[in-house]
């Protein structure tokens, strides 16, 4: 277990800072666009999210 | 996420594992199901019969009825399970089939060691749309390290073999599944792997628990092997999938895990053995004897009666379901706390994995190569949960908003597809981005892209948005904009009336806009409420700002919108004079605000919509001081929404109910985290506000207070919270607590607002 608890820490969040990022590319950006739309709508359809914990032992 | 919880309705089952041969032909020493705790094996049918698959199928499909699930996964399994023979297999594929086929999509795999692989037994595969993953540890020196028959040969060569039969029907290779060994060199065993053109390869952490902890000859040993795959697969361009990484950097960014390996989604899988027993995910045979048994069988037990078994359970409860100490971990979201059956120790799974540190240096490695994220000081977070907020505590949240809409418009072109007003669109975010990002910060850009994405809004209006931009950034353009009734609303920058119904053409030139066919007609800027030096939107045109609890004003008069103003001045200098420390958030985060309909009996009406940061609605009050009450109360919760759309305050998959003092009905955890940062702002405004006012200030003061620590203390008792959260709430009891103790002239009486 590890903490980040203290008090000058940075909280990372799951948000990418696209402010940079050219729109035009931002597209093709499958994480990053899953990442915001995961929290703006968590069930969206365009949230590719697995709603189950895949069996380890196959593929 | 989708949780069950430990009580409550059961989740249905998604993934079912067959054994349909419990032997094997190989004697790999590193075999959960042969070589650790659990012999349970011995004592079972060789094979799964006729009747257990009759009956599994029945109880599959009864299941999938139950509960109208449109698609399963079945694995069959072993032991090795094509000892079980062509004709069996196909007998059991045959089975499934007859039984699932017309109810849901049947994902049907098998998983083996390859060594009895052959194109007769890949022809009953395809007729059966059975795909295949072969186990497979490297290179032939890596993988005969474990990977042998009882009498020591090696099983490189014939795996290897079993995979090119696969590479010559692509429509059945799954991939590949290799087992880490530290002593390996992983870039041979990368190479190895990579050469048979998997479509997707997994590594595997040997099992292993705290009581019988893995070879590990450095702290990291296996982070560092594992990384060095990473970075050669990342400098490869990632050219298969590897569904450990790949789950990694989808949890990174919010997302869900490809394996249970990692991530905190449910568990929604069972096990049924060859003599027809249920049984748990059968790596727990690591743990101890008897581990993955849950007593039931096919023959007498339905599998929504398995669902409910404690065991089942254990493993859905998203953050609640893993230890103390990993619910204290920034990377929990990802790491999950691990494979279940590796945080086993001495009777308990309460304990992070024994891959604890390789976990966490793997998934920081990733993470630190992947993501640029925003982040949010921890002091932010404490300055945020005391009740206020700086300008640059909600300049930060203003800032990770702009991402969050740039992502929302990517994905609403995704959605609508190219279009002169995306076109439009790049050019302004790559010529004129301030004036862009002008153009986003309107708080109902990212509402109408919610219910664009959702479904209930049409993709139009990127052109409006475009236009907006262009006005801003004096570009001259031409394009068609979405019209309501009659009137084209440009965000931040005004109404244009006249418009037919349907698309408008829009004429922009020298940063003005105009209808086309529209005639002389000008535009009607923005209503601006001014104050001093601060002022905001006063929007009563953007047609889905009707994303608010109460229906919004139709277009204001000019007398009304003069007596908004009037209200407004008068407001803000009460909460400049009165509650200097609440004005720099407010002037940083609140650019809108949106006139609502006056409620029935006077009662007064606000609200804040999470899809709005920076805009507060209110029906105009009858004094300004109320008013300013409203701003206060509903800015709190836009506050409290920009910190939920960057952080996890609570456990998501908890739906229970609380009760909140000042509603009748219970409210879920989100509701009453809300609500209880709102009133800690109303409760201070009060206890302000007696001293200019006594009465009724100190009876709403002393009723507040009250109430508002009554419900921090019900968050706090909660066990709903993760740690960002119970550092949240231990903020709002810190602020409470001195006005708790200071005197109030009368008691308690009726409360207000």
């Amino acid at each position: 277990m590890h903490n980040a608890d203290d008090e000058s820490s940075e909280i990372a969040t799951e948000v990418s800072d696209l402010r940079s990022v050219p729109l035009d590319e931002m597209t093709t950006r499958e994480n990053e666009l899953s990442g915001a739309l995961h929290r703006l709508l968590p069930f969206s359809p365009d949230d590719a999210r697995v709603p189950v914990a895949a069996f380890n032992s196959s593929i | 996420m989708e949780g069950g919880g430990a009580s409550g309705p059961i989740l249905p089952f998604r993934q079912f594992v067959l054994k349909v041969h419990s032997r094997c032909d190989l004697a790999c020493d590193h075999c959960y199901v042969y070589e650790h705790a659990d012999q349970s094996w011995r004592g079972r049918p060789t094979t799964m019969s006729p009747e257990t698959i009759a009956l599994v199928a029945e109880r599959i499909a009864d299941h999938v009825r139950g509960h109208g699930l449109d698609e399963i996964h079945v694995v069959l399994h072993g032991g090795e399970p094509l000892l079980a023979g062509r004709d069996r297999l196909a007998s059991v594929a045959t089975e499934l089939r007859r039984r699932l086929d017309g109810l849901c999509r049947l994902d049907l795999r098998i998983h083996t060691n390859g060594m009895l692989l052959d194109d007769r037994f890949l022809d009953v595969f395809a007729a059966h749309g059975i795909t295949v993953g072969v186990s497979l540890d490297g290179d032939r020196a890596a993988n005969d390290r474990h990977r042998r028959y009882a009498d020591g040969r090696s099983s490189h060569a014939r795996a290897v073999r079993a995979v090119e039969l696969l590479r010559r029907r692509p429509e059945l290779y799954a991939g590949l599944l290799c087992t880490i060994d530290v002593a390996n060199d992983p870039i041979a065993v990368y190479e190895a792997l990579l050469a048979l053109r998997p479509p997707r390869v997994d590594f595997l952490l040997p099992h292993a628990t705290w009581d019988a902890p893995p070879a590990r000859p450095t702290p990291t040993a296996y982070a560092d092997w594992l990384v060095k795959i990473y970075d050669r697969w990342v400098a490869d361009g990632r050219p298969t999938t590897v569904r450990l990484f790949e789950s990694i950097i989808r949890t990174t960014h919010g997302g869900a895990s490809l394996t249970e390996a990692i991530g905190l989604q449910p568990s929604t899988l069972i096990v049924i053995e060859t003599d027809g027993s249920y049984e748990l995910v059968d790596s727990l045979k690591v743990a101890h004897e008897g581990a993955p048994v849950t007593g039931h069988h096919v023959a007498t037990t339905s599998l929504d009666e398995v669902a409910a078994h404690p065991g089942v359970r254990a493993r859905q409860q998203g953050l609640r379901g893993v230890s103390a100490g990993c619910r204290r971990c920034p990377l929990v979201r990802s790491c999950g706390g691990g494979l279940y059956p590796h945080r086993y120790r001495s009777g308990s799974f309460d304990n992070p994995s024994v891959y604890c540190a390789d976990l966490f240096t793997l998934i920081g490695h990733v993470r630190a190569t992947t993501m640029r994220a925003h982040t949010l000081p921890s002091a932010d977070l404490d300055t945020i949960a005391s009740g206020l907020g700086g300008a640059e505590e909600v300049e930060r949240l203003a800032t990770a908003q702009l991402s969050l809409r740039r992502a929302l418009l990517a994905a609403v072109r995704r959605k609508a597809g190219q279009s002169t007003a995306w076109d439009l669109l790049t050019r302004l975010d790559r010529e004129h981005g301030a004036a862009l990002a002008a153009v986003l910060t309107h708080p109902y850009v990212r509402a109408w892209a919610v219910a664009c994405l959702r479904g209930d809004a049409p993709a139009a209006r990127l052109a409006n948005i475009a236009a907006a931009a262009a006005v801003h950034a004096r570009l001259d353009a031409r394009l068609d904009v979405e019209a309501v009734g009659g009137e084209v609303h440009l965000p931040t920058i005004g109404v244009l009336e006249g418009a037919g119904e349907g698309p408008a053409a829009l004429v922009i030139e020298d940063g003005r806009a105009r209808l086309r066919d529209g005639g002389p007609r000008s535009l009607r800027p923005v209503l601006r409420l001014v104050s001093g030096g601060f002022s905001v939107v006063l929007e009563d045109a953007d047609p889905y700002r009707d994303c608010h609890r109460w229906r919004p004003a139709g277009r204001l008069t000019g007398e009304q919108a003069a007596r908004w103003q009037e209200a407004f001045e008068q407001a803000w200098q009460l909460i400049e004079k009165e509650y200097p420390s609440y004005v720099p958030a407010i002037e940083a985060g609140l650019t809108t605000i949106v006139p609502l309909l006056p409620a029935e009996e006077g009662r007064e009406v606000s609200s804040a919509a999470r899809d709005a940061f920076g805009a507060v609605a209110a029906a105009l009050p009858s004094d300004p001081a109320t008013l300013a009450l409203l701003i206060l109360h509903e800015f709190q919760h836009v506050k409290l929404g920009a910190v939920l759309d960057l952080l996890d305050l609570f456990d998501e998959s908890d739906r229970r109910l609380f009760h909140a003092p000042w509603r009748d009905d219970p409210r879920p955890i989100e509701g009453l985290l809300q609500g209880t940062y709102a009133h800690l702002a109303v409760t201070d405004f009060w206890r302000v506000r007696r001293h200019a006012e006594p009465e009724p200030a100190r009876r709403h003061f002393a009723h507040w207070r009250v109430q508002t620590a009554e419900a921090i203390e019900t968050l706090a008792g909660s066990k709903a919270l993760t740690p960002l959260g119970e550092r949240f709430v231990a903020g709002m009891r810190h602020a409470i607590a001195p006005w708790l103790a200071e005197e109030v002239a009368e008691p308690a009486a009726a409360p207000g607002r």
